[in-house]
């Protein structure tokens, strides 16, 4: 499961905004200027001058210069969580296939076979190098795919490969010692053969993400722990590579001349500023000294569609109250349904995306509105509205009624409800707002407790809470995906701690995890989503929330795949 | 003198050891666990907390901290994996330090004229002024004046840059933000010490005597008016190198003020231990020097 406090990142296509261009001098007029100067006018007959006197302007390098949110906490991608890491890490590496705009493509891998079970892979790697120039290989891969499991090193990844690798997990906690039993051989310099634990669409997704980049064994065994610190202690095989890395100022990416696709990048150099966020971005790209950020704030996002620059949104994360397990005291009112559904029916989304949650996207089911379905989006082949947005008071009561008959309780007999999120002023906004729908409408009390970042998700594994305001990963593909919060319900994984069990929602949820048809996928996907919305187990979900990427007019428009996609942008 | 000194020193070290085990202990104290993650397996979550000696009671950690320290190691981070927390001294300090020092000389030049004017012109108009000034300039938080200066001088006038680090225009933003509030307190300050010192007999004497005008301030007051100032240096200075998270953030300067702020945020137990033994050996250090200070220049003071 993939949580997100803050916000995380998603893969669905986006929308776009553009204003009229900006008017301060840009780059792309720059060049155009400079063209012109050197032009011969038009009504001057052209000089009759032999090439060789005719000295060619060299083009200015086409640089982009982007927002970082924070300083990146490592380009090991074994221990890569956030997405500002994962992002950096997509530019400058490649896996064997790529996710570019939602769908699978081939990366270094130009070719595969998958068997019949849907288990076992053999990839058909193309010739392609390090941006050192060293041939790349099969081996590469193979050492990548060992060391995310090794038994002797503790990488946050690792876990999130059991989930894809054959016997990894086996590998991983010395249940086999022998690592060639895990499910991934070079059949030669160029074959790799890889088994999948489970059959489905997943498998592709996951290997495009940054966990399963090839990594450059003569660069990765003399660093050492210092692997991934540095810019000199980074392997690079991607569209870019990271030639500097000053913390908490600037990464610099340059264009990768060994890179197999080289003639379809065309920037020259990334730079990107960390720590450039909000106001501060904003400011800069105002001033002309960015030319992309990343936020989700709307107003910002409005005061630079105002000022001339383009915009593109996407649904980032799913914001959700989620109901704690089995010993926070409250479980006997969590388990009934009429008292979730009570809850459930008594917030106003849209009054809170309206005024607190500004960008937010009130939502009336799990789907968010962008969400790929087969052919179109999901909501528009499986429609389904599962509450107001503007809550349903009176319908919450008589179900709070319901409920209290159920329990053999009155209103004054339920506890106090106590609401953990990380504290940060919108969070506190936004569950103060919660607090005094609850109170008015169904005469529930919460209380709220805001913790540090890791004091609270220590509480949250421990299971230490009665609601948990969080956000939700959306996954590679859907929500569906193993790295999005689906997964967080099936009891049959260890670690489940939630009482809600439902035995139709884990035969459908097989079914998304090993089809290979997606109309399949969508279909069980679909039947799961109308469980959760009218059973709702373990959480209340509140809003979409929408990133915006605001960005120059000057170049072309980044793509979407499961974070925004700078890779092929041009300067136009 | 030199019995005072060496007290004062060990004194110094004293307080410095209670420091780390205040800090350490506070730590342990506070709610939480930086590996404890249900996506990892439980056998390692326990080898993650072995490679950092998190496994070990904490009295022996305790000593093993020390140890360590003895030894020059502050350790590794836990969340910026791998990275050294000596690196985050060696990288933000000497950035936080200049800008520091550009404010505590650029302070200078401007809290010492007003300072005098207002002692010089007492419940008159110009006192009045200075006055107000420097309560707006204590009033006034950075959070606020250093957005507002960004977008006038950055976005709109463009002026200077908005942001970075790396030339002396860079510099002159941040200085300013950091010169409201500071030199507001400064100006009062002076003004305080200098009227203060005015109402002395020696001052009536050198009056008395048809000294200027000018060669009483500068003579007589100012030199006498500077003693808590002067003393006062090694503090001010230490308070002012070690950066401010407020205006770092603003200007996106790389300096080390914010990293505590996040250490502590993901219970990054080495940054923490590491960013508080240092900022605390600093300010007791500048303290030592202050007493120090004081017995030199002031022979009233000066302890046999």
């Amino acid at each position: 499961m993939a949580f997100s406090v803050l916000e995380g990142c998603g893969s669905d296509s986006g929308t776009t905004t553009t204003a009229a261009p900006a008017e301060t001098t840009t780059k792309a007029a720059q060049a155009e200027t400079t063209k012109a100067n050197n032009d011969t006018p038009a009504t001057t007959a052209p000089a009759e001058t032999t090439p060789e006197e005719t000295e060619p302007v060299p083009a200015e390098p086409a640089e982009l210069r982007m927002s970082i949110d924070f300083e990146p906490t490592t380009l090991d991608p074994h221990n890569s969580q956030d997405d500002v890491t994962i992002k950096l890490i997509l530019l400058s590496n490649e896996g064997l296939v790529r996710n570019r705009g939602g769908s699978i493509v081939p990366g270094i891998a130009e070719s595969w076979e998958i068997s019949e079970d849907g288990l076992e892979y053999t990839f058909h790697l193309r010739e392609s190098k390090w941006a050192d120039g060293t041939e790349l290989t099969a081996e590469d891969f193979v050492y990548a795919f060992r060391r995310i499991v090794d038994p002797n090193q503790a990488y946050q990844q690792a876990e999130g490969a059991y989930l894809v690798l054959a016997n990894a997990m086996e590998y991983h906690t010395g249940k086999i010692t022998d690592v060639e039993e895990l499910g991934v051989k070079a059949i030669d310099d160029h074959t790799l053969y890889v088994k999948a634990v489970s059959p489905g669409t997943e498998m592709l997704y996951t290997l495009a993400g940054a966990d399963w980049i090839p990594i450059q064994k003569s660069v990765a065994d003399p660093a050492g722990p210092a692997y991934g610190t540095e810019a000199q202690y980074v392997s690079n095989n991607g569209p870019y590579k990271i030639t500097a890395w000053e913390h908490q100022s600037k990464v610099v990416l340059e264009k990768n001349e060994n890179y197999w696709d080289k003639d379809n990048i065309h920037l020259d150099k990334i730079t990107g500023f960390i720590n450039a966020t909000g106001q501060t971005a904003a400011d800069m790209m105002l001033a002309g000294d960015l030319d992309y950020m990343t936020t989700t704030n709307s107003e910002i996002h409005d005061q630079l569609v105002e000022a001339g620059f383009k915009s593109f949104s996407y649904t980032s994360s799913l914001q959700c109250l989620l109901t704690g397990g089995s010993n926070t005291g409250l479980d006997v009112y969590f388990e009934n349904e009429h008292f979730i559904k009570a809850m459930n029916l008594a917030i106003n989304r849209k009054a809170i995306t309206d005024t607190l949650y500004k960008g937010g996207i009130p939502a009336s089911r799990i789907s968010w509105p962008t969400m790929k379905g087969v052919d179109k989006p999901f909501v528009e082949e499986y429609p389904y509205e599962a509450w107001s947005i503007e809550g349903e008071p009176e319908k919450a009561k008589a179900e709070m009624d319901l409920a209290l008959q159920e329990l053999g309780k009155t209103i004054d007999e339920v506890p106090e409800i106590c609401v953990l999120c990380y504290e940060s002023e919108k969070n506190l906004l936004l569950i103060q707002a919660m607090q005094d729908m609850y109170l008015k409408t169904l005469g529930i009390k919460l209380t709220i407790e805001p913790l540090p970042i890791q004091a609270m998700f220590s509480k949250v594994f421990s299971n230490d809470f009665d609601l948990w305001w969080s956000g939700m990963s959306i996954g590679s593909q859907d929500w569906g995906s193993p790295d999005g919060f689906l997964s967080s319900f099936d009891w049959r994984n260890e670690g489940y701690t939630g009482s809600w069990k439902d035995e139709e929602f884990a035969r459908l949820y097989d079914i998304v995890k090993t089809t290979g048809d997606l109309k399949e996928r969508k279909d069980a996907l679909f039947e799961i989503e109308k469980i959760l919305c009218e059973q709702h187990p373990p959480f209340l979900l509140a809003a979409y929330t929408q990133a915006y990427i605001c960005y120059s007019p000057d170049y072309t428009d980044p793509e979407l795949a499961r974070y925004d996609d700078i890779t092929y942008m041009m300067l136009k | 003198m030199l019995k005072y000194v060496i007290k004062r020193l060990i004194f110094s070290v004293l307080t410095i050891l209670v420091l780390i085990t205040a800090t350490f202990f506070l730590m342990k104290a506070l709610p939480g666990d930086p590996f404890q993650n249900d996506k990892v397996p439980k056998e390692v979550q326990m080898r993650q907390k072995a490679y950092y000696g998190l496994d070990k009671p904490v009295v022996v950690q305790y000593f093993q901290y020390l140890n360590n320290l003895i030894h020059g190691d502050l350790g590794t981070s836990m969340k910026n994996f791998g990275r050294e927390v000596t690196s985050y001294i060696r990288e933000g300090f000497p950035v936080s330090a200049s800008l520091g020092l550009a404010a505590f000389f650029a302070g200078q030049f401007i809290s010492w004229p007003l300072g005098i004017l207002a002692s010089q012109f007492r419940n008159k108009a110009p006192d009045y002024l200075v006055v107000f000034i420097a309560v707006c300039g204590i009033a006034l938080p950075e959070m606020v004046i250093g957005p507002v200066l960004r977008y006038v001088l950055g976005v709109k006038l463009k002026a200077l840059p908005v942001t970075g680090w790396g030339t002396w225009q860079h510099y002159v933003m941040p200085v300013m933000v950091m010169l409201f509030g500071s030199t507001g307190m400064a100006v009062r300050s002076h003004r305080a010490n200098l009227l203060s010192v005015s109402t002395q007999d020696y001052m009536k004497t050198a009056r008395a005597k048809g000294m200027s005008p000018a060669k009483v301030v500068f003579k007589h007051q100012l030199r006498n008016a500077s003693v808590p100032w002067f003393t006062g240096i090694p503090g001010t200075l230490a308070r002012l190198m070690t950066g401010s998270m407020v205006i770092e953030n603003i200007f996106l300067i790389p300096g080390m003020g914010k990293h505590l702020v996040n250490a502590l945020d993901a219970l990054d137990y080495p940054v923490v231990m590491g960013l508080t033994l240092f900022y605390g050996t600093m300010m007791i250090v500048a303290n030592f020097i202050s007493d120090m200070m004081y017995g030199i220049v002031d022979p009233r003071i000066r302890i046999h």
